[in-house]
């Protein structure tokens, strides 16, 4: 594995931030109910994006470090008490840049026809898997499982269709950087609480949540997160690279 | 004013250069002993676990001669997290199964029952983070930065052979510690800057986007920040012949000396006790 100059001190300074997001809080959007949102990961994703997953990978197990050791010596909440677990406080993280760089790749560079394919197989798969689940014994009829099968096919066909969309529509970096923040997060949120739940459901963690707590977790915090890291990572690598967008120069010269 | 101090939310644990026979070990062996000690608790949830790993972390601050009140100070902030596991495991622990496998009773009130071995876990729980920071609060007293980076650079140089860049990461560490505290020091700048300009952050009214939107006249200069200066550190790593760690020779050469074994020695068998102590609890 060879690594640059650039890539080392860049994965060291976003690492940085990172951690100073959760050392003061700023990492944290307050949100309904005194729950709050993260965007810790965002430096992750704009790690990978702007030099590659090797990056994104090693900013990715710094953060994971820093907050498991952060969730002894100075929690804060309920989630810290999970986070103690290496298991879920590191390994998630190591996939979210992996992943992030995957999709801005994918977007930015289209291998169209490969991808146009795979997004059609996830969307075959969003209908065929609640049919299954409600029309034959396969889940034994567990009403449970049959939700979660439901919900999870509805999530993964919409942001399949999103993405079909976003392949045949145009290829902006802008958009590439967007996709990478929406997988990015998802990666996150999806892979920390799905590890909740295995562990949850081996007894490995104490008190274990049941799936349903962790899919209303993943639905109230998932989808506000995935809106403010799209917002601060396409803003800050615009400004990165200094690509303009929206609204172009003052306000007060559009209102004479 | 407090709120722009982000400096001191930023220093966990201080290094006390006290000389004791911890602080003369082998870097690699203090991280690696602090670790596995850690890791051992992590494993095994049985409380009789936690009391005995707080003894050990006690004795070994003793024998680092950490001042304990230093020590103990650093457990505060836990404090409030105790009434959240008992919440927690009041809320979600399995009672039912744990009282038909014959744990007694504690408390009941309509169809809210307690068993106690929930208590038992809870308990369990915070014995284990108090011996947990007392172990963190031990390594970063006797060891200082460039300790733990020779340490993790040492400990990973035998994966270099399956082609992981050893060096490489420790120097990412090293730049890590370094630039968070310039971070911090230019986020207050930002924060003070934006505030006389009657800026409001995540606090106030105003929907969750709209509050998100008013983080990034802050988040975008410091993630920009942190990017020149990365941008212009490694230029000025470059301009001085910098190649990474192929061929590279070091001012001080970790060697084992036969003390540094006895001591990981101590603590492997240490751990291993902690891991198959209780294993039922």
């Amino acid at each position: 594995m060879r690594i640059s100059v650039r890539n080392i001190v860049v994965a060291g300074a976003l690492s940085a931030v990172a951690i100073l997001l959760g050392a003061t809080r700023l990492g944290f959007i307050p949100f309904v109910l005194g729950v709050s949102i993260t965007i810790m990961h965002v430096p992750v994703i704009i790690g990978a994006v702007l030099e590659g997953p090797v990056v994104g990978t090693i900013i990715g197990l710094l953060f994971g470090l820093f907050s498991l050791i952060w969730a002894h010596v100075a929690p804060t909440g309920t989630g810290d008490i999970y986070f103690q677990n290496p298991l879920i406080s590191v390994v998630p993280r190591l996939f979210i840049g992996l992943l992030a760089y995957l999709a801005y790749r994918l977007v930015k560079q289209p291998q169209v026809w490969p991808s146009i394919l795979v997004l059609l197989v996830i969307i075959a798969l969003a209908v065929v898997g609640p049919v299954v689940a409600y029309a034959t014994p396969v889940l034994g009829g567990d009403a449970g499982l049959q939700t979660l099968v439901l919900i999870c096919s509805l999530v993964l066909g919409t942001l399949a269709l999103a993405g079909l969309g976003i392949v045949l529509w145009r290829r902006g970096e802008l958009v590439a950087v967007g996709t990478a923040a929406v997988v990015g997060t998802l990666t996150n949120t999806v892979l920390v609480l799905g590890m909740l739940g295995l562990l949850s459901t081996l007894n490995w963690v104490s008190p274990p949540l049941p799936w349903e707590v962790l899919l209303a977790v993943g639905l109230t915090n998932g989808i506000p997160e995935i809106i403010a890291a799209v917002l601060i990572t396409v803003a800050v690598v615009a400004a990165w690279k200094q690509i303009e967008f929206g609204r172009r120069g003052a306000r007060i010269l559009r209102n004479p | 004013m407090s709120d722009f101090e982000v400096l001191r939310t930023l220093s966990f644990g201080q290094y006390l250069p006290t000389g004791s026979i911890l602080h003369r070990l082998d870097p690699r062996v203090r991280l690696t002993g602090v670790v596995l000690l850690a890791l051992a608790l992590m494993v095994n949830p049985g409380p009789a676990v936690g009391l005995l790993g707080i003894v050990l972390a006690l004795g070994l601050l003793l024998l680092a001669r950490v001042p304990l009140g230093h020590a103990l100070r650093s457990l505060r902030p836990l404090l409030p997290l105790f009434a959240i596991v008992l919440a927690l495991q009041m809320l979600f622990y399995p009672h039912r199964a744990a009282l038909a496998a014959g744990s007694p009773l504690v408390w009941q009130w309509g169809p809210i029952v307690v068993s106690a071995a929930s208590l038992v876990g809870a308990l369990a729980m915070m014995l284990r983070m108090v011996a947990i920071v007392l172990l963190l609060t031990l390594l970063t007293g006797i060891a200082d930065t460039t300790d733990l980076v020779h340490a993790v650079e040492g400990m990973l140089r035998p994966f270099q052979r399956l082609g992981l860049p050893a060096h490489e990461l420790a120097l990412v560490l090293a730049i890590t510690m370094r630039f968070i505290p310039l971070l911090g020091r230019e986020l207050e700048r930002l924060m003070k800057a934006q505030a006389a300009r009657g800026a409001d952050f995540g606090r106030g009214r105003g929907n969750f986007l709209s509050r998100a939107r008013r983080m990034l006249p802050l988040l975008i200069p410091l993630f920009l920040a942190a990017l020149r200066r990365a941008e212009e550190l490694a230029l000025a790593i470059e301009a001085r012949g910098y190649a990474g760690g192929r061929g590279r020779t070091c001012l001080v050469r970790l060697r084992m000396r036969p003390a540094d074994f006895l001591a990981l020695g101590i603590a492997l068998a240490l751990a291993a006790l902690l891991v198959f102590l209780d294993r039922g609890g």
